[in-house]
């Protein structure tokens, strides 16, 4: 419902309920107030289609105040208008009018819900006055109510918790019976009036008189749901301004929820559990660092959001660094309806080494709220030379490390270079693949001499001949031409017989002749080879002798026509 | 004479080298160690030496990387396995054959490997040329038990061979600082892990100032080429 204010007049409707059962009377109440208020004349009722007005009342206050040497008269004027539904909707109840000095007023139009055997949400009267009664918010005319502003949150998101008394009658003695209580929750108090302060409000369209109890910022440990439980007050309750006494009642809360939802699954290793806004800073004490003597380092994280419950970051742990659990220190102020300030981690490190020392970065993540992801920050590394302490280098420390064992002694050492595999490695393999090669080269030439008479008879022909040869220049030496002659004769006819397969020693010169001719051997070569065969037989067979220099002769002649023939 | 000097001169560069360590000048100690490498001097000894000196200073990344070095050059070397193992994260093969045979594997070095395959190779090639040409010629010589004893101790070669030289081509890295992988080859990238200094890995790529590691613990990952170190250089 919308109060309109204007030049010190305030002109307002609201209901006194907003669901109501066919068939029932409901109220509607029109009220203007303002200063040095004159008669403002009466509203204009709407007509409400489904609704009828069955009649109207008129109430009149007035309120002096002298404030600041002022005064002031506030005139209220509340015109109630009785209604009736006579069927089943939602309506919605058109804006009353008022002009006051030539100025036209219009009131916000008003929902209502007319339903089937509705159940009555008006106050429901005491049986008597004086004694104690437990009442829930069906009480409409006194109740209470803790209001949150999200439903939903994140774990550690803040939410902010309000408990409000409402009330339409005047109260007196309100005693809060037991402070309002939460569960999985961590809860930060804003404020605790001592002394109720009322203000007008209008809730639902109704108008009400509201008293703040107490605000909490509550920040959800984990994903558990928040429990907001019923509290209690006690107070007098006054029927209407003429009353003098007045009925004691019980006013309960309704128990509330508010429901933690899981963080975006996507969140980084390092996230624990920081959610709102924040910066991160180092501070590290690095002037005299020694292996025995710890140092300290100030992780600080400033900013908004639920710095109460923050872990401290994760540091990370090396081989040469030892880090105890940190010490914390939190500084927070409430700022409107946040809680800001700067949460200190100091951490206490030993190293266990001397020498350039790294610390490395250390990683942190905070859950950021308005934009829904995750914020990671790191700081560091930070390298620190670490002097030897009262221990020396490798003390007792050191040794312990990782298994207890120490390392071996120092080796002595020699100039020798021993390389991961030896120099020319591959070519250590050749000469075996030589032998293989010349194996198989023998094998195969083996075979074909074995299983090929003509390539045998080839193969063979040098052999013979350089023997024949040298055997040759023996007998010439010797000066042996019988000798000599038929070694020649047995020569070329071996020679014959390798190279043209003939049988020469079982035929006449004039056959072998003839064959060889067949054979198409140059013709020029032949009177040469008969003419040798002659002379030789003529020497082995005559008393005919031949001098050195014939015989040297006839052995040119003979290489001359094996070289043709060959 | 000049060789009397020298070998004077060396042997009293060991003296204060070894002097030094016993004194806890580790830093002098290391010095005196790294003028031999520059001489060109290269043996596990040294390389042990190297990697006491600076496990003693603190500088266990470093350590290890000579610690391994020594290790593929003489991978018997008890005091080299002792020394490694005060970093090993690694668990014992559950089967036990497998695990006494690569316990054998590891403990001969890739160029023991290489004198055997070249060895058993050779009386392999030669004993299989026999019997080739005793198919044509007359040779009394009993090839079968060669022919086995080279066959068993050549397949046995080859196998440590490829291991050790998977394993030198595989470049080994030790990392030297603690440091951080990251999904692909820029810090803009995902962060996967912390890797802690003296950690153990096989290099798969290089791109840029980044390598792309696998881990032996199974993970992997781009880290800064300046955090890590390969033991055998390529």
């Amino acid at each position: 419902m919308v109060i309109l204010i204007l030049l010190s007049l305030t002109f307002i409707a609201s209901v006194d309920r907003t669901t109501i059962p066919i068939g029932e009377s409901f109220s509607v109440s029109v009220k203007i107030e303002g200063e040095n208020l004159s008669d403002a004349g009466n509203p204009t009722a709407p007509n409400i289609p489904g609704i009828d007005i069955l009649g109207s009342s008129r109430s009149h206050s007035t309120q002096i105040n002298f404030i600041n040497g002022k005064l002031t008269k506030i005139t209220s004027i509340t015109h109630d208008f009785q209604m009736i539904a006579r069927k089943e909707g939602t309506f919605t109840i058109p804006p009353f009018s008022l002009n006051y000095n030539g100025k036209k007023y219009s009131t916000d139009p008003i929902k209502i819900s007319v339903q089937k055997g509705a159940s009555r949400t008006t106050a429901t009267s005491s049986n008597s006055y004086g004694d104690a009664e437990t009442a829930t918010r069906e009480f409409r005319n006194v109740f209470l109510e803790s209001e949150i502003l999200k439903s939903s949150v994140y774990p550690g998101e803040p939410v902010i918790v309000s408990h409000y008394l409402y009330a339409k009658t005047s109260l007196s003695d309100v005693q809060l019976t037991g402070p309002p209580s939460y569960e999985n929750v961590w809860v930060e108090n804003i404020q605790s009036p001592t002394k109720l302060e009322v203000t007008p409000t209008i809730k639902n369209g109704i108008s009400y008189q509201r008293a703040l109890i107490k605000q909490d910022i509550l920040f959800p440990l984990g994903e558990k749901n928040v429990q907001i439980n019923p509290f209690s007050i006690q107070v007098v309750v006054r029927r209407d301004m003429f009353s003098f006494f007045g009925e004691r009642k019980t006013i309960s809360s309704e128990p509330k929820t508010i429901r933690v939802k899981p963080f975006p699954h996507n969140h980084p290793a390092e996230f624990i559990d920081a959610v709102g806004n924040f910066s991160l800073e180092a501070q590290i004490d690095t002037s005299d660092v020694k292996t025995d003597s710890p140092f300290s380092l100030k992780i600080i994280i400033k900013g908004e959001g639920n710095l109460n419950l923050l872990s401290a970051p994760k540091f990370p742990e090396t081989r040469k660094l030892t880090a105890y659990d940190p010490e914390s220190k939190l500084e927070t102020r409430n700022i409107g309806n946040s809680i800001k300030g700067e949460r200190t981690f100091t951490y206490l490190i030993t190293p266990k080494v001397s020498g350039i020392i790294q610390i490395p970065e250390i990683k942190w993540a905070f859950f950021d709220i308005k934009n829904k992801t995750f914020i990671k920050k790191k700081i560091g590394p930070w390298k620190l030379q670490v002097k030897p302490g009262s221990d020396r280098e490798g003390g007792s420390e050191e040794k312990k490390y990782n298994t207890g064992k120490d390392i071996s002694y120092i080796s002595p050492l020699n100039e020798k270079t021993v390389s991961l595999i030896p120099k020319f490695f591959p070519l250590y393999f050749l000469p075996s693949f030589i032998f293989l090669i010349l194996s198989v080269y023998y094998v195969m030439d083996t075979r074909k001499t074995l299983e090929d008479r003509r390539y045998a008879n080839m193969k063979a022909i040098p052999r013979e001949l350089k023997n024949g040869f040298k055997k040759l220049e023996k007998e010439i030496e010797n000066n042996n031409p019988a000798q000599f002659c038929e070694d020649l004769t047995r020569l070329l006819l071996k020679f014959l017989k390798l190279k043209f397969h003939l049988n020469p020693f079982g035929m006449t010169k004039k056959d072998i002749v003839s064959e060889l001719r067949r054979k198409k051997v140059p013709e020029k070569i032949l009177p040469l080879l008969q003419e040798l065969l002659e002379r030789s037989e003529t020497v082995r067979f005559t008393s005919l002798s031949l001098e050195k220099k014939e015989m040297t002769k006839d052995l040119k002649t003979a290489k001359e026509v094996i070289n043709a023939l060959y | 004479m000049l060789y009397i000097s020298l070998l004077m001169l060396f042997s009293q560069t060991s003296l204060s080298v070894e002097e030094c360590y016993k004194k806890g000048e580790y830093s002098k100690a290391l010095e005196g160690y790294k003028e031999y490498l520059d001489r060109g001097i290269v043996n596990p000894e040294l390389y042990l030496n190297i990697g006491n000196c600076y496990y003693r200073m603190g500088n266990f990344g470093e350590s290890l990387l000579y610690y391994r070095k020594a290790w593929f050059l003489s991978p018997g070397n008890k005091n080299i396995i002792n020394n490694i193992s005060l970093f090993s994260k690694e668990q014992s093969n559950p089967n036990p054959f497998i695990s006494f045979f690569s316990k054998m594997v590891d403990r001969i070095s890739l160029r023991i490997f290489s004198y055997f395959l070249i060895i058993s190779f050779s009386l392999l090639i030669i004993t299989v040329s026999i019997r080739l040409i005793q198919t044509v010629k007359l040779i009394n010589f009993p090839t079968n038990p060669l022919l086995f004893l080279s066959g068993l101790v050549f397949v046995f070669s080859l196998i440590g061979f490829s291991i050790w030289y998977a394993r030198a081509k595989s470049k080994w890295i030790v990392t030297t600082e603690t440091t951080i992988a990251y999904s692909g080859p820029d810090e803009q990238f995902k962060e996967l892990m912390r890797v802690d200094e003296a950690e153990e890995g096989s290099l798969i790529r290089k791109d840029g100032g980044w390598w792309l590691i696998h881990f032996h613990s199974g993970a992997g990952g781009w880290i800064d080429s300046t955090t890590a170190y390969l033991v055998i250089p390529k």
